[in-house]
């Protein structure tokens, strides 16, 4: 099948996963116009949420000079792991891993000792903290994540899609029905939304706390 | 509501809203276990936002296109990391790139062929100098500057290669093209800056930054 390049309207509609399978698809293509643009747009989309991300993980009194080069350093081996074959395991689940990596080589840098970069495997269990630099715990963010996961599969799929609007992309009740029925042909109503997304934070507060009953 | 719960729902309402946020406005509200499960959730939620939508008049100028040049020079180029990583060292540093040059080409003996110096390092911060050429030399007076070791910058130079039944060198053309496309004409002031010596005269220079792999002046 003859790769077709999208426009930027069309590669806004993709995820993060969707457009670097769209950027290698260009790559094999040969069309350097296509690729550039979907790293464009990649990169915009992406970068006020890493932003975040690398924020939670500094410490409070960095400057913003320091966050942006973590910035940039954790879009540079997310983007090389995929392109170069040496990532496995989904996207998200790679950049889990960078950010905090790519903070612990930040506050490793004023060190004196040498410690060689970490090479970025998604679920490569054998790669070493570098001796002497403290990360973050990660039990806590394995487990939020993991009972996020466990309630969004036990929802359908226009269920997971108003959750997935209301609650993580941060549209209104009105907007999320209004997407739900575009996307899907479902009807739905503000009441709907905000029952599903109610039950969705109840559900997910019961995991959390490791309440067993539906 | 628990405060937890509330500590979200404020910072999801303020993200929704735009502007800069402290995330740490929220976490410092709570301690101890309370803290790491609001930053938990806090993470957990970002990583599941949507993308940003592309504004090209946002996006032109901005540091997010400076950052798409220095990926496509990293990943398109023969230089690893070096042009996302030698810019935010200066940075860091408050260096610009003509000191950076200046004090490498004395620390190197080579304060006579500034221009040809600058152009190699020009070529370092483009990922257009294969990174395997450049001495331990170099990296050592250049990490001492920067305030990084020369093993790291040794470990970033190391060329970011598409593996794969694609090949590698044309898959790396794919964003060499558009990475260098807009660094002609940088290249043109370089090459036409005054005092850059003919290729005859560039041997100095060539063995401390073109030096054949496997030599370590």
């Amino acid at each position: 099948m003859s790769f077709r390049p999208l426009n930027d309207l069309e590669l806004s509609r993709l995820t993060a996963e969707e457009l670097i399978g769209y950027v290698a698809k260009a790559r094999d293509a040969r069309d350097g116009v296509a690729a550039h643009l979907a790293l464009q747009v990649l990169v915009f989309g992406l970068r006020p949420v890493i932003q975040q991300r690398v924020r939670l993980q500094m410490k409070r009194k960095e400057s913003a000079q320091a966050v942006e080069e973590v910035v940039d350093a954790v879009f540079l081996s997310a983007l090389a792991a995929q392109f170069d074959g040496s990532s496995v395991g989904a996207f998200r689940s790679l950049l889990n891993t960078i950010i905090k990596r790519r903070v612990a080589d930040h506050y490793r840098r004023g060190r004196v000792d040498e410690v060689p970069l970490i090479d970025e495997h998604g679920d490569d269990e054998n790669v070493k903290t570098p001796t002497g630099v403290q990360t973050p715990d990660d039990t806590e963010a394995v487990h939020v994540q993991a009972c996020i996961d466990d309630v969004l599969e036990d929802l359908s799929e226009p269920h997971q899609l108003v959750v997935h609007l209301r609650t993580f992309a941060a549209l209104s009740s009105i907007e999320t029905a209004a997407e739900v029925k575009s996307r899907l042909g479902e009807e739905m109503t503000v009441a709907n939304v905000d029952q599903i997304t109610h039950r969705f934070r109840q559900r997910l507060k019961q995991l959390l706390d490791g309440e067993t009953g539906s | 509501m628990s405060s937890v719960e509330r500590l979200l729902a404020d910072y999801l309402e303020a993200l929704a809203g735009g502007g800069p946020i402290d995330p740490h406005d929220y976490l410092d509200q709570v301690e101890g276990p309370d803290r790491e499960r609001l930053l938990a959730l806090m993470d957990a939620f970002l990583a599941r936002a949507p993308l940003r939508p592309f504004d090209a008049e946002v996006f032109r100028g901005s540091s997010s296109e400076q950052l798409v040049e220095r990926i496509e020079r990293s990943l398109g180029g023969v230089s690893g990391r070096w042009p996302l990583l030698l810019p935010a060292l200066r940075n860091t540093a408050k260096l610009k790139r003509d000191e950076v040059v200046s004090r490498l080409a004395t620390a190197l003996g080579l304060a006579s062929r500034e221009a040809d110096v600058a152009v190699a390092y020009h070529e370092m911060e483009h990922g257009t100098l294969p990174s395997d050429g450049v001495t331990d030399r170099v990296l050592e007076a250049l990490g001492s500057i920067l305030g990084e070791t020369a093993q790291a910058l040794r470990e970033a130079g190391h060329a970011l290669t598409p593996s794969g039944s694609a090949g590698s060198m044309d898959d790396r053309l794919v964003f060499t093209r558009l990475a260098f496309d807009s660094d002609q004409a940088i290249d043109a002031n370089v090459a036409e800056a005054p005092g850059v010596a003919s290729s005859g005269e560039s041997d100095a220079v060539d063995d401390l930054f073109r030096n054949p792999p496997g030599g370590s002046l």
